[in-house]
C-alpha cells in the first residue's frame, strides 16, 4: 500500500473516533510523523492502532485504556523500535528543503524579470542575483523547517492551552532567527559577488529544478 | 528495566510467538487472545513496541492488507520467519526445562510441610 493511500485510509478511520479517542491519537500521529523514522512503516504503525483503536471503542474502551496514561513515553517506545530514516533519505529529506526553496526563489526571480520586461523596465537590474541571497534562502527555509519539525513533535503531548503559549514562544523564536538570518545574509552579500542571470536563464533553472525535485524525492521509488 | 519485567517480557514474546505459529494474526486479534489466556498483566497497548522490536529482529514478519472477503479495512496481519520458528523451539525447551524445575522444587517445599 502506497504512503497516500495509507494516509487517506487513516483519515477516514479518524473520522469513526469519539472526540477524546480523537485527540489522544491526533496526537500519536503527529509525534511519530515528526520523528526520524521510515515514513511506510510508521504510517503503517499509525494505521494499525489506528483499527485496534475503533476495534477497542467498539468495546467500550478508551484510547487510555489501551495506550495507557502517558502517551508521550508510550511513542518514544514505539519511535525507538521503528527503523530509522536510512542515511539516504535523512540525506534527501535535508536536501529537499533548500531545493525546493531555491526552485520557487528561480520562479519568482524569472516572473519578476519578465513582468519588468514587459513593462520596459531596468531588465539588468533585475537580472541581480546575490551569492548571499541564494545562501539565505536556502539556509533559512532549511533552519526554519527543521525547526517547526522539532518544535511540534515536542509539543504534541502539551495540553491545550499550554499549546497556545507555546505558539506564541514559538513565533518569538521564529521571527528571532528570521531576523538573525536576514543580518548575517546582509553582512555576508558585502564580501559575496553578484551573480547576472537573465530572466530566461531564471525560467531554465525553476524547470530543472522543479524536474530534479520530482526525480529525487519522489516517494513512489 | 527490572528482573521481573524483563522476564515477563521474554516469557510473552514467547506467547506471542506461539500464537502465530500456525495462522497469522492482526494487533487486536493477537491483544484479544492474550486476555483470554488469563495473561492480564500486558496492557493492550504494550504489544507494539513488542511487535515493533520483534520486526527488527526478524522474528515476524507483517503484511497490511485488506480484508478481500468482507472489503474489511487494512490490517497487519503477522507471521512466524525461519528465524521465529526457531526461536519458538528454543522457547518451548527452555520454558520446558524451567517449568520442570520450579515444579520441582515447589512439590519439594509442599511435601515437606
Amino acid at each position: 500500500m502506497k504512503i497516500k493511500q495509507m494516509i487517506r485510509e487513516n483519515n477516514r478511520m479518524q473520522e469513526q473516533m469519539t472526540p477524546s479517542n480523537l485527540k489522544y491519537y491526533e496526537d500519536m500521529v503527529v509525534y511519530i510523523r515528526t520523528s526520524p523514522v521510515n515514513e511506510a512503516r510508521g504510517e503503517e504503525l499509525l494505521l494499525e492502532m489506528a483499527q485496534h483503536l475503533l476495534d477497542a471503542q467498539s468495546k467500550g474502551k478508551s484510547a487510555e485504556e489501551v495506550f495507557g496514561n502517558d502517551p508521550e513515553a508510550y511513542c518514544a517506545e514505539l519511535v525507538e523500535n521503528l527503523p530509522k530514516l536510512k542515511g539516504l533519505s535523512q540525506l534527501q529529506l535535508s536536501l529537499m528543503i533548500p531545493w525546493i526553496a531555491l526552485t520557487w526563489f528561480f520562479f519568482a526571480h524569472a516572473l519578476v524579470g519578465f513582468v519588468t520586461m514587459i513593462a520596459n523596465g531596468n531588465v539588468e537590474q533585475m537580472s541581480q542575483v546575490r551569492i548571499s541571497t541564494l545562501i539565505l534562502v536556502a539556509a533559512g527555509s532549511y533552519i526554519l523547517i527543521k525547526l517547526i519539525m522539532d518544535m511540534m513533535n515536542k509539543d504534541a503531548f502539551q495540553p491545550e492551552e499550554n499549546k497556545r503559549k507555546i505558539n506564541l514562544r514559538n513565533m518569538g523564536i521564529y521571527i528571532f532567527i528570521a531576523i538573525v538570518i536576514v543580518v548575517a545574509g546582509v553582512w555576508l552579500s558585502r564580501f559575496l559577488p553578484v551573480l547576472v542571470i537573465e530572466p530566461w536563464m531564471s525560467l531554465i533553472i525553476f524547470v530543472i529544478g522543479f524536474i530534479g525535485s520530482k526525480v529525487l524525492f519522489s516517494r513512489n521509488k | 528495566m527490572t528482573t521481573q519485567s524483563q522476564m515477563l517480557k521474554g516469557i510473552l514474546e514467547g506467547c506471542i510467538l506461539s500464537l502465530m505459529e500456525n495462522r497469522e494474526v492482526y494487533g487486536y486479534e493477537l491483544s484479544t487472545l492474550l486476555e483470554e489466556s488469563g495473561l492480564t498483566f500486558v496492557s493492550e497497548g504494550s504489544i507494539y513496541p513488542l511487535l515493533l522490536r520483534m520486526q527488527k529482529e526478524a522474528l515476524i514478519e507483517g503484511t497490511l492488507r485488506s480484508n478481500t472477503g468482507s472489503g474489511g479495512p487494512p490490517r497487519k496481519y503477522y507471521n512466524l520467519t525461519k528465524k521465529g520458528k526457531d526461536t519458538l523451539t528454543q522457547f518451548k525447551q527452555h520454558w520446558g526445562t524451567l517449568k520442570h524445575s520450579v515444579d520441582h522444587i515447589l512439590d519439594n517445599e509442599r511435601s515437606k510441610r
